[in-house]
């Protein structure tokens, strides 16, 4: 099959009728960031050919038209519509299968009766049209019910068509040896050995009953006989038990792989979101501790006003004159000081208390010196030397000393305020200078959280995972039920060997019994028969083996040249047999050493060159030529370098590659919060296809000006052929 | 002198009644705010002060500076915590100093006073520093008037402290 075109009309997204991509042979490269209608493309193609879509919350469904009904047309014509409209939501596909080419419609309809009710249709229809030299007629309608098995049947098409890292766990899923034993059975012609198995294995059956039947009847070693028939009888049962066992051990163990399977694909992302999750909520701690230290910074300004004494700043100009008055003070007292020293001399000839108190207070009065005869006006030194002489004039100059201490205290105590609030300057600065780096950092802060929620949510709306901690606890919840079944089906097989062995030891002691008493013939067709049907099995396992083998080495052929250009390590895939036959793919080093922790880039690639070798190792069958290759975001998790080797690997791999992805775009500079196809990269991947002589043909998903990819009723996408000239 | 500053410090200071509004706008709501509050319910209030003290210490400060003395009949006023409350010491002290720097009397009047003088001194500083308050008030209410939420951003009211000589030359 080869696609030629797609038409898109009022579906999902892509509004109104003129969305139209032509593809080529070779690499159709289809650009379209975030919510640019890429995934919904990639809707288009199932839905035309399995008459569904992607249902984002169960990996590998697809929801129905049933389920979906008017959803299916695009929000802007729904928005858009009249009360009596009847929209169509339509997807056309032309395709060429041997020479003839055919163009498949699928159409759904919906009237809006009133502003709140729409007449939705209950399914979709498929029209098929077949070229008639020019015109497009009409096929049978047996014809076209059987037309998509015919362009991709089932089997094939989740190794031809995926989406993204879910599509490629579906198919691929390293942690269960079933996998690949599914990939095999389904793309090879193995199971054909079972119906070999299963008939031998019925005839050697019929031999050993009819060598029984004749042993029973002979009379010689009777009571042996009856000993080993009854070992043999019990150890049969008890391999009976131990194969019921076993079948249900293998049961469990493959529910629990299919629910890894439904949770496996959204780990990754689950994971991815769980750590952003822990990120944000540790930007939000340190967000609430700069906040409150902001706050805190705040209150600190008023509270440097108490306690760190900035209210007092500039306020020197109080202690100045405080020692101003203090020191005339001083002055005042020493000239009293002197006055009274003068004083007190001339009174050196009198003892204390000499007058009595009473004869003093009579000098003072009379303001005349009764002791010298002389006159004391008040106000002279001759009154101050009689007032000497009071008992109470020495209490009052200890009085003065009191005063004097306490008056430089608190000039000290002043002095020490001036001095700290002279600090108050700097203080403060550096307090704003402090407070204002914590408002930067809340700024940064708040800035990295809106990325992180942002990232969160593209994540969440780009995997469909909403409940990142449950898929997480349900993936750990099926590895443990994985790990339990897988030890249960090794000792029951183990089980079942040894018991196996009883048999075979049981048998070949009746064959002795029976040696001399039974026809020979019948000995040697139920010995024949039995090796047949081993012969069987060994045959099976080799050609098993076989095909595992071929499988490896064309996984590694293109594991090896997706990774080599990087540079970067990457070793080789081998498949490693487990206990119950089936293989488990694992990556190893040039020593031979297992490598572990693989990162999801490694993971990836070596899951898409599997894929790739499924369909390079069925070369006989021709997958490659016959069915074109559609991918969706197959290569979110690589770098530049790896991406392009990739695409030049599915080019070499696939006559037709539809790959749609994110890459390859930049920031448009010409237009705010759009991108524009990174010409130089494009161009550098179409030289490098060319020297391979591969063809590139470049389309590009766009946002109309002024559209906004979050307001779905205003949503419509443009197409536009990127030229690479 | 020990006596003086006991007697200022029993003293209980009046506030305008015609500020009683400022003072709650600037300070934690309290019939007499005896209680600092906790820093945190003193931001979430929004309020500059934890405390009418210390509203008070800081419009006396603000009045002092810009020399702005305006006498006032204490019977108009509201009082509220005794000085000898105020926190922290060493500030009160200060203000205490500087009153007496002033204050219209030489320190000699400050000698060996009686209960009575020394109460008579206290009560000539209490009505100084009161006087002074209302200056400050007088001041702090005019930038309000001109901005009413200034006061609710903290670096504001360092600021406004910073640029008081700005204010009185101009």
């Amino acid at each position: 099959m080869k696609i030629h075109s797609i038409q898109l009309k009022n579906f999902l997204c892509y509004y109104g009728e003129n969305n139209r991509i032509d593809f080529k042979d070779g690499l159709n490269l289809v650009l379209g960031a975030n919510g640019y209608g890429k995934s919904k493309l990639y809707d288009a193609f199932q839905w035309v050919f399995k008459d569904g879509i992607t249902d984002e919350k169960v990996t590998g469904r697809l929801k129905q038209t049933e389920q979906l009904k008017k959803a299916l047309i695009s929000d802007k014509a729904l928005a858009e519509a009249k009360i009596g409209d009847k929209l169509k939501c339509e997807v056309i596909i032309e395709v060429t299968l041997a020479q003839e080419t055919y163009q498949l419609i699928r159409k759904y309809f919906a009237t809006k009766q009133s502003d709140e009710i729409w007449i939705e249709a209950r399914s979709s229809s498929l029209d098929v049209y077949k070229k008639d030299v020019i015109h497009f007629k009409p096929v049978s309608e047996d014809f076209a019910q059987s037309i998509t098995q015919k362009l991709i049947p089932d089997e094939v098409m989740p190794y031809v068509w995926f989406q993204g890292e879910r599509g490629v766990n579906s198919i691929i899923d390293t942690s269960s040896k079933d996998s690949l034993k599914r990939v095999i059975e389904r793309l090879s012609d193995i199971e054909r050995w079972d119906e070999y198995i299963a008939i031998s294995e019925k005839a050697a059956i019929t031999a050993t009953n009819q060598f029984n039947t004749a042993l029973k009847s002979s009379t010689r070693n009777r009571q042996d006989y009856d000993d080993l028939i009854k070992k043999q009888r019990d150890a049969q049962s008890k391999l009976v038990i131990c194969i019921e066992e076993l079948k249900n051990a293998q049961k469990n163990r493959e529910a629990a792989s299919e629910k890894s399977n439904a949770v496996i694909g959204k780990l990754s992302s689950a994971n991815k979101i769980s750590l952003i999750e822990r990120k944000k909520e540790d930007k939000i701690k340190e967000y609430k501790n700069v906040t409150s230290e902001i706050e805190n910074s705040h209150l600190n300004f008023t509270k440097g006003l108490f306690k760190e004494s900035w209210l007092l700043m500039d306020t020197k100009q109080f202690l100045l004159k405080y020692e101003e008055k203090y020191n005339r003070y001083l002055e005042n007292l020493r000239i009293r000081k002197t006055t009274e020293d003068l004083a007190s001399q001339s009174q050196d000839r009198l003892p204390r208390g000499i007058p009595e108190r009473m004869h003093v207070q009579s000098m003072l009065d009379k303001q005349h010196c009764l002791v010298c005869d002389r006159p004391a006006k008040k106000g002279t030194p001759e009154y101050k030397s009689i007032e000497q002489l009071l008992p109470e004039t020495a209490t009052k100059k200890n009085s003065i000393k009191d005063i004097e201490y306490d008056l430089r205290k608190l000039w000290n105590a002043g002095f020490t305020m001036t001095e700290k609030s002279g600090r108050a300057d700097q203080e403060i600065i550096e307090a704003i200078k402090k407070k204002d780096e914590l408002v930067v950092r809340q700024k940064e802060l708040k800035d990295e959280i809106e990325a992180l929620v942002s990232s969160v949510n593209n994540e969440i709306l780009n995997s469909g995972v909403e409940k990142a901690a449950d898929i997480i606890a349900m993936a750990t919840v099926s590895n443990q039920d994985l790990q339990k079944y897988s030890q249960t089906i090794g000792k029951l097989e183990r089980d079942k060997e040894a018991l196996e062995n009883s048999l075979k030891f049981f048998e070949s002691k009746l064959k002795s019994l029976s040696i001399g008493e039974i026809d020979s013939l019948i000995t040697k067709k139920m010995e024949l028969l039995s090796d047949l049907a081993q012969l069987a099995i060994r045959i099976k396992a080799t050609e098993y083996k076989g095909l595992v083998d071929l499988l490896q080495t064309k996984a590694n052929e293109h594991y090896e040249r997706i990774n080599k250009p990087t540079g970067a390590f990457y070793g080789n895939i081998k498949f490693i047999e487990t206990t119950g036959g089936g293989f488990i793919p694992e990556i190893f080093d040039d020593s031979g050493e297992r490598v572990s922790n693989l990162n999801t880039s490694q993971t990836s690639s070596m899951k898409l060159a599997i894929i790739m070798a499924i369909i390079t190792a069925n070369h006989k069958r021709g997958y490659a030529d016959r069915y074109p290759l559609i991918a969706d975001a197959p290569i979110s998790d690589f770098d530049a370098k790896k991406a392009k080797s990739f695409l030049i690997e599915a080019s070499n791999t696939f006559s037709q590659s539809i790959i749609i992805v994110m890459d390859y775009l930049i920031d448009d500079s010409t237009r705010t919060n759009r991108y524009s196809p990174d010409g130089k990269r494009l161009k550098d991947l179409r030289d490098s296809l060319q020297q391979e002589g591969k063809l590139i043909n470049v389309i590009q998903l766009d946002l109309p000006t002024g559209v906004v990819s979050t307001n779905r009723k205003e949503l419509s996408i443009n197409i536009k052929a990127v030229d690479l000239i | 002198m020990k006596t003086l500053i006991e007697k200022f410090e029993s003293k209980e200071p009046h506030y305008p009644n015609v500020y009683r509004n400022l003072v709650e706008k600037l300070s934690r709501k309290k019939e007499v705010s005896t209680s600092e509050g906790t820093d945190e319910e003193q931001f979430e209030r929004g309020k500059s002060f934890g405390s009418y003290y210390e509203c008070y210490m800081y419009a006396a400060i603000i009045g002092m500076r810009a020399n702005n003395a305006l006498p006032f009949n204490r019977a108009e006023g509201t009082k509220f915590l005794k000085i000898e409350s105020w926190k922290p010491k060493p500030l009160t002290q200060y203000i205490f100093m500087s009153l007496l720097a002033l204050a219209d009397f030489e320190f000699e009047q400050i000698e060996d006073l009686t209960e009575e003088q020394a109460n008579d001194k206290a009560n000539e500083l209490l009505y100084l520093l009161e006087s002074y308050a209302k200056g400050g008030f007088e001041i702090i209410e005019k930038q309000v008037k001109d901005d009413p939420t200034y006061f609710e951003n903290t670096l504001n009211t360092v600021g406004f402290l910073k640029n008081q000589d700005k204010r009185i030359a101009t």
